[in-house]
């Protein structure tokens, strides 16, 4: 079954995975972003980049010093061994953060909302040779609210953040030329965040 | 490509680099030696050494002993010189040495080197402190590659050049 192209149709290799989740991973970002309302929240590039350039500021001093000192003094080496173990420590955090923190994610944003702010973190994976979109959805609403006098509004105190995951095959949203079909794609992140976001709502 | 992309890949592509570069420094402390690794340039240590071996050096503590191979560099120029130490005279007070090499495949000592390198027609020995490191091990041909870049720079302008666009782009 093939889907009209429209204009900005993605196309990809449908028989990669990797192609597949990018494809997603950019479809999802940019749905976020528009019908979603959300502001993406640069936090993890940011932190990773300044943990990296940190690491290459510290290389490169030791370098420099490397250069102009000659080798045989004692304090030449000390200085070269400090620069080296700065540059591997701020490379592991670097790895560390990327592992621990940020794990998966791919989008995290904020929007205010009449309820509060409202946060979402979004991980997607997946597994090898499993053609399956595995999301990993976390959202979270804080700040406080009222309820306008006479309507049962929902009043959200403090913070509250729940965790979804969904896991969809490929072939539900790209065809045999592997178009991705935008409009299911959409409906059914819509889906999840509505049911991700039902759960905040008791 | 926004900032941030531009940064993220710029900063991969130093990593990359710096990582090389890094591993290269530890090595030197591992093996006290400021260069761990040269490129044989000339024949005159054949048939042991050939034009384009990769020679692994470090500088252990103790003395030097006849048979070794050493690598000396005179200050102020990039050549190195593998040749192999043939006689020895240890100072037992001090520790040091005076040192006479000559290569394999040369019909005289180095004392012509010396005298003509170091600007000094009495200079009849070198010492520890002109030894850039002791032999340890080596690879055949894979430095001739580096000579290669040498000869020709516009090969290693036009390569380094190319791997930095590659990765940039493709990241």
């Amino acid at each position: 079954m093939t889907t009209e192209t429209h204009p900005r149709a993605i196309k990809v290799d449908k028989s990669s995975l990797l192609d597949l989740k990018s494809a997603c991973d950019d479809a999802l970002k940019e749905y976020l972003e528009t019908k979603g309302g959300y502001k993406q929240s640069h936090k993890h590039t940011d932190i990773k980049l300044v943990l990296g350039y940190l690491g290459c500021a510290f290389a490169a001093a030791g370098s420099y010093y490397g250069y102009i000192h000659p080798f045989e003094l004692p304090a030449t080496k000390f200085w070269t061994g400090v620069s080296v173990v700065l540059y591997y420590l701020f490379n592991v955090l670097m790895m560390a953060y990327a592992y621990l923190v940020e794990k998966n994610t791919i989008f995290t944003g904020y929007k205010s909302t009449p309820h509060g702010t409202q946060t979402i973190s979004v991980g997607s994976s997946v597994k090898s040779y499993n053609p399956y979109y595995d999301i990993d959805l976390h959202m979270g609403i804080s700040g406080a609210s009222s309820s306008s006098a006479g309507t049962s509004k929902t009043t959200i105190k403090g913070k509250k953040s729940t965790h979804q995951q969904f896991s969809t095959a490929f072939q539900y949203w790209f065809d045999e030329d592997g178009v991705l079909a935008q409009e299911q794609f959409e409906a059914d992140i819509a889906k999840f965040l509505a049911n991700t976001e039902a759960t905040h709502i008791e | 490509m926004n900032l941030r992309q531009v940064l993220t890949n710029s900063l991969n592509v130093l990593m990359m680099l710096f990582g090389v570069f890094m591993s290269y420094k530890a090595w030197g402390l591992y093996t006290n030696c400021e260069s761990p690794l040269v490129v044989v340039l000339s024949e005159s240590m054949e048939p042991a050494f050939a034009r384009g071996d990769i020679l692994f050096l470090s500088n252990p503590k103790k003395p030097i002993d006849i048979g070794e191979i050493c690598v000396f560099k005179i200050p102020g120029r990039d050549i190195p010189i593998v040749h192999r130490v043939i006689d020895r005279h240890d100072s037992p007070k001090t520790g040091s040495q005076l040192l006479l090499t000559k290569g394999d495949n040369n019909n005289v000592d180095d004392r012509g080197i010396y005298q003509e390198l170091y600007h000094n027609r009495g200079k009849m020995w070198i010492e520890p402190k002109d030894i850039v490191g002791r032999v340890q091990g080596f690879l055949p041909y894979l430095g001739m590659f580096t000579i290669f870049m040498t000869d020709y720079p516009l090969l290693k302008y036009a390569l380094l050049g190319g791997v930095g666009l590659v990765v940039f782009l493709y990241e």
